[in-house]
């Protein structure tokens, strides 16, 4: 067509074979765009799927978003364990070898305050891809790091969250509290127990990524928010814990021991007002500790100790509950007691003929105490202590907690001398918190309650759950309790000078000097001495107990534990405006 | 181009009547620039995370460039192309000079190949200028000399006059405008007619050339091996050639919507430049690919029509060149953003972003306006 119409303009200066010629040259066009379709064709039709799925392999990258851990308020509101998030700096050397590393360690040098050898030992190995520059970013050396990223003045290095936990306390409630690992673990107390609640659910975001591990825009982005932990509220109040603490600090000091636990419940809910041990740690500074420490144990759960006179109370509860004594029952006591072949003697070793059970108690009696034992009978005996929550769990929200030894009637270890000897707390192992809830027993009307450590659950969300208290059983009668105060009260005041009795508050308690078991037998002239005790008489409020671990001034618990008593609820019920008795 | 008031007297004669242009050629010189604002702005993207000033400078700097050249290209429509012949001499041997002064150390760009001259607004490619330059020279060299095209005294000649800045051209080196230089200008004596046999002493040349660079530097055979199997050298060209074949896949058929593609964020090479082609792709898919192929088969189809109509040989041989060298070069970078051809770092005329490169292929566009408009002027004497 082109020729023939070449031939009808008959131009002279037409070139030879012009229009064959531009055939040839469109033709070439065709081929080159004949073979741009059929590569589009196959990379856009047929291996369509394939490329777009490595495309996608290559840029998608997922992330985790770690939740929030929760705050632990005290009752009063002060935070006692809260979470704040901070960055700290990834540098990945073989990235950072791409930028001027004289600018990159001078930016380092002067925005972070690291010293120079630090910073070219840890980004001058280009063979590596991951690395911690700095552990702990101030929030504004993290936005300036993101600046210069953003500028392109630096790059190889990323930005991870990471959570401390602060302590504000740093010793204060510290074994009630708990720690937090480095992986953003609890360990030991609330921390562990409410670990869960506390850490929430991590989210996490798929997005697309550029090469430099930037999000790309326009790319995908599909966040699954993470939920952050709840915070929780403690039974414990502040001013209270604080008070226990100085208290037992003081003590300590004052009798030569070096640890001892005070705890402070309300016997009607069985609410943990304060949980004092020491020797306690120090949470602000756990880099001191070593990994595996016994100052994290708490003793008030998770150590167990012979009670001594204190489970005399148990005792008599029992004997009193099931009938087979009254207070005026009277009893010749022996100040040495056979008992299948094994003698119990009393503290004096004196005779005390023709005494009442309130005298048991004032003279806190061994034989007396195997009197109302016995009187019970073996089997009644155990189920009463069992009813108390020997042996047992008490179930406190804390970690750790050990259920004690009871080595109870049909037991293999047990003899029949063992009756007598559990009768005034010896062969037995308890917790103080075991003993604190038994107290409590006496001082709540007969109810054997669930010690608990928090007292309300608030939701990332602000959902309020409030956890009730919760009863486990009743032990005893509402009268035998009445019964037993009375007794308890005419004991204390029938004893003189009695350290544990304050001059504003009606107050009932039981002192206790233990031996301590040990290997072989007792341990010599080492005893705990203990005072556990509750008030107001008419209407128990609060149950404190002392436990002095051997004190070098001083063995007894009238001695040691009954002074800190009365110090501690002189302060406490003062607190917490408890009228005066009149 | 160095004009005067005189030469804009069509202006007084109202002579910018849209019935005088090729109305074919008119809807090119809009549409093709328009896609390339387009998506050069998406393509820019990556800029805009950065730097939002940077993003909108550069988007504004290119529509104002594609303005410039589209007015350009409107106005040397009206400029009757004869009136360049007898000077594409001097256009010769300014090309020819630039071409000298970007291998002069401290007039090029300081870093990799020297393509460009920096000058203060806007950063300069001499070639740009030597690839019409030629087709200028030749194809009015070709309406001189007329028969005597096939003698082997003018086609020594004429391999001087386009050897002397193919080879500035290639040891810059830019080898990709090399090839288009050469395809372009054979183009041109092959549709003055020159001998075949020319051409077939030209080729063995060419082949035995190549075969002694790469007998003397192997590594060129391992870089046209990693081309063919581009799995298995991801860090070097191979790397850039999959990513460009990423991009087109996941934009499949349809696209995945303008300023949705995700491969122009660092993973291709040059995305609002050599790889525009790939973000097309990616965002359009193959309805936009394929458009963008039929467009300049229009756009080769259209200028070769014009060569045939055209008045005289000169006429002929511009608008055969000119759009041969449109098309190729387009075609080209087509296929090595397909993975077809080796990366060779060479724009896509009227869609990438970048000043000479744009701005004279408009003007070349406006110029085979002009010869359409003579051959209708002519057919209907």
């Amino acid at each position: 067509m082109l020729s023939s119409s070449q031939n009808r303009r008959n131009d002279a200066s037409t070139p030879p074979r012009f229009g064959r010629r531009l055939l040839v040259v469109g033709g070439l066009g065709a081929v080159m765009a004949g073979a741009v379709g059929e590569r589009l064709v196959r990379w856009q039709v047929l291996e369509a799927g394939d490329l777009a799925a490595t495309a996608s392999v290559q840029q998608r990258n997922e992330q985790m978003i770690a939740s929030r851990r929760g705050a632990i308020l005290s009752r009063d509101g002060t935070a006692m364990a809260l979470s704040r998030q901070i960055d700290r700096l990834i540098g990945s050397p073989n990235v950072i070898a791409e930028y001027d590393t004289e600018a990159v360690v001078n930016f380092l040098t002067s925005n972070l305050g690291l010293d120079r050898p630090t910073v070219l030992e840890k980004i001058g190995d280009p063979s590596l891809t991951y690395t911690v520059i700095a552990d702990d970013l101030e929030p504004e050396h993290s936005s300036a790091i993101r600046q210069a990223m953003r500028r392109g003045e630096i790059g190889g290095f990323r930005l991870e969250p990471v959570a401390r936990r602060i302590y504000p306390g740093n010793y204060l409630g510290s074994h009630l509290i708990g720690f937090v690992d480095g992986f953003g673990t609890g360990h030991y107390g609330i921390e562990s127990f409410y670990n869960e609640e506390l850490s929430g659910r991590p989210g996490r975001v798929i997005s697309d990524q550029d090469p430099r591990g930037r999000t790309i825009p326009v790319g995908k982005y599909d966040p699954l928010p993470p939920v952050n932990g709840s915070t929780l509220v403690l039974t414990m109040d502040r001013t209270i814990q604080r008070i226990a603490e100085q208290e037992l600090e003081a003590a300590l000091a004052r009798f030569g021991s070096s640890s001892g636990t005070i705890l402070v419940i309300d016997p009607r809910n069985g609410d943990v007002l304060g949980l004092a041990n020491r020797p306690a740690f120090n949470a602000s500074r756990l880099q001191d500790y070593a990994v595996i420490n016994e100052d994290f144990i708490n003793p008030a759960v998770s150590l167990v100790y012979d009670p001594g006179s204190t489970f005399k109370i148990m005792t008599m509860a029992a004997g009193l509950d099931a009938g087979v004594i009254g207070p005026g029952t009277r009893h010749n006591l022996p100040g040495v007691y056979e008992y299948w072949g094994l003698e119990f003697s009393n503290w004096d070793e004196k005779n005390y003929p023709n005494q009442d059970m309130i005298s048991v108690l004032a003279n806190s009696s061994n034989t007396g105490a195997i009197f109302v034992a016995d009187s019970l009978g073996a089997h009644n005996f155990y189920d009463y202590v069992r009813a108390f929550g020997f042996g047992a769990a008490t179930g406190i929200d804390l970690a750790s907690e050990v259920r004690g030894i009871l080595k109870a009637q049909g037991s293999l270890s047990w003899y029949p001398s063992d009756l007598a000897a559990n009768s005034f707390g010896q062969s037995i192992s308890t917790t103080p918190i075991q003993m604190a809830m038994a107290f409590g027993v006496v001082a709540n009307g007969g109810l054997l309650m669930q010690p608990r450590a928090v007292g309300r659950v608030v939701t990332a969300e602000g959902h309020v759950i409030e956890i009730e208290s919760s009863e486990i059983r009743r032990v005893i009668r509402p009268s035998t309790s009445r019964t037993l105060i009375d007794m308890m009260y005419q004991a204390e005041h029938s004893v003189f000078p009695n350290l544990a009795l304050s001059d504003r508050y009606s107050t009932v308690g039981k002192t206790g000097t233990a031996e301590i078991s040990a290997r072989g037998g007792i341990l010599p002239e080492q005893t705990i001495a203990s005072y556990i005790g509750f008030g107001p008489r008419e209407n128990p409020q609060v149950l404190v107990l002392v436990k002095i671990d051997r004190p070098s001034t001083g063995t007894w618990g009238s001695r040691v534990a009954s002074p800190i008593f009365r110090q501690v609820v002189d302060r406490v019920f003062a607190y917490l405006r408890i009228p005066a008795a009149a | 181009m160095a004009t005067s008031a005189r030469r804009f007297r069509f202006l007084e004669r109202g002579a910018l009547s849209w019935p005088e242009l090729d109305p074919l050629l008119l809807i090119l010189t809009v549409v093709l620039p328009l896609i390339g604002v387009v998506i050069v702005a998406s393509a820019l993207m990556p800029v805009l995370a950065d730097d939002a000033t940077a993003f909108g400078a550069a988007v504004l700097r290119n529509a104002l460039i594609t303005t410039v050249g589209i007015a350009v290209a409107l106005g040397v429509a009206q400029v009757d192309y004869r009136r360049y012949g007898p000077r594409s001499w001097l256009l010769y041997a300014i090309a020819v000079a630039l071409l000298i002064a970007v291998l002069v150390p401290g007039l090029a760009s300081s870093s990799g190949p020297r393509r460009w001259l920096d000058l203060s607004l806007l950063s300069f490619q001499p070639s740009e200028i030597a690839k019409p330059a030629l087709i200028f020279l030749l194809a009015y060299w070709a309406g001189r000399v007329g028969k005597r095209v096939r003698e082997r005294r003018t086609f020594i000649i004429g391999l001087a006059l386009v050897g002397i800045p193919l080879v500035l051209v290639a040891v810059e080196p830019d080898l990709g405008t090399a090839v288009v230089i050469l395809g372009t200008t054979s183009t041109v004596a092959f549709v003055a007619g020159a001998r075949l046999r020319h051409f077939l002493l030209i080729g063995a040349v060419l082949i035995f050339g190549f075969a002694a660079s790469v007998a003397r530097n192997p590594y060129q055979l391992t870089r046209i091996q990693a081309f063919f199997s581009p799995g298995d050298d991801l860090l070097d060209t191979g790397y850039q050639a999959q990513q460009s074949l990423l991009a087109l896949g996941s934009g499949g058929i349809a696209g995945k919507g303008l300023g949705m593609g995700t491969m122009k964020f660092l993973y291709l090479p040059a995305p609002h430049t050599d790889s525009v082609f790939a973000v097309i792709g990616e965002e359009f898919g193959l309805i936009g690919t394929a458009t963008l192929v039929i467009l300049f088969v229009i756009l080769l189809a259209r200028g070769l029509w014009i060569a045939h109509k055209a008045p005289d040989t000169y006429g002929r041989c511009l608008a055969a060149g000119i759009s041969f060298q449109l098309a190729a070069q387009a075609f080209i970078n087509m296929l090595v953003v397909t993975g077809r051809l080796p990366v060779t770092g060479l724009p896509l005329p009227f869609v990438s972003s970048g000043g000479t490169s744009l701005i004279v292929s408009l003007a070349m566009l406006g110029v085979l306006m002009n010869v359409s408009r003579a051959a209708s002027l002519d057919s209907e004497r």
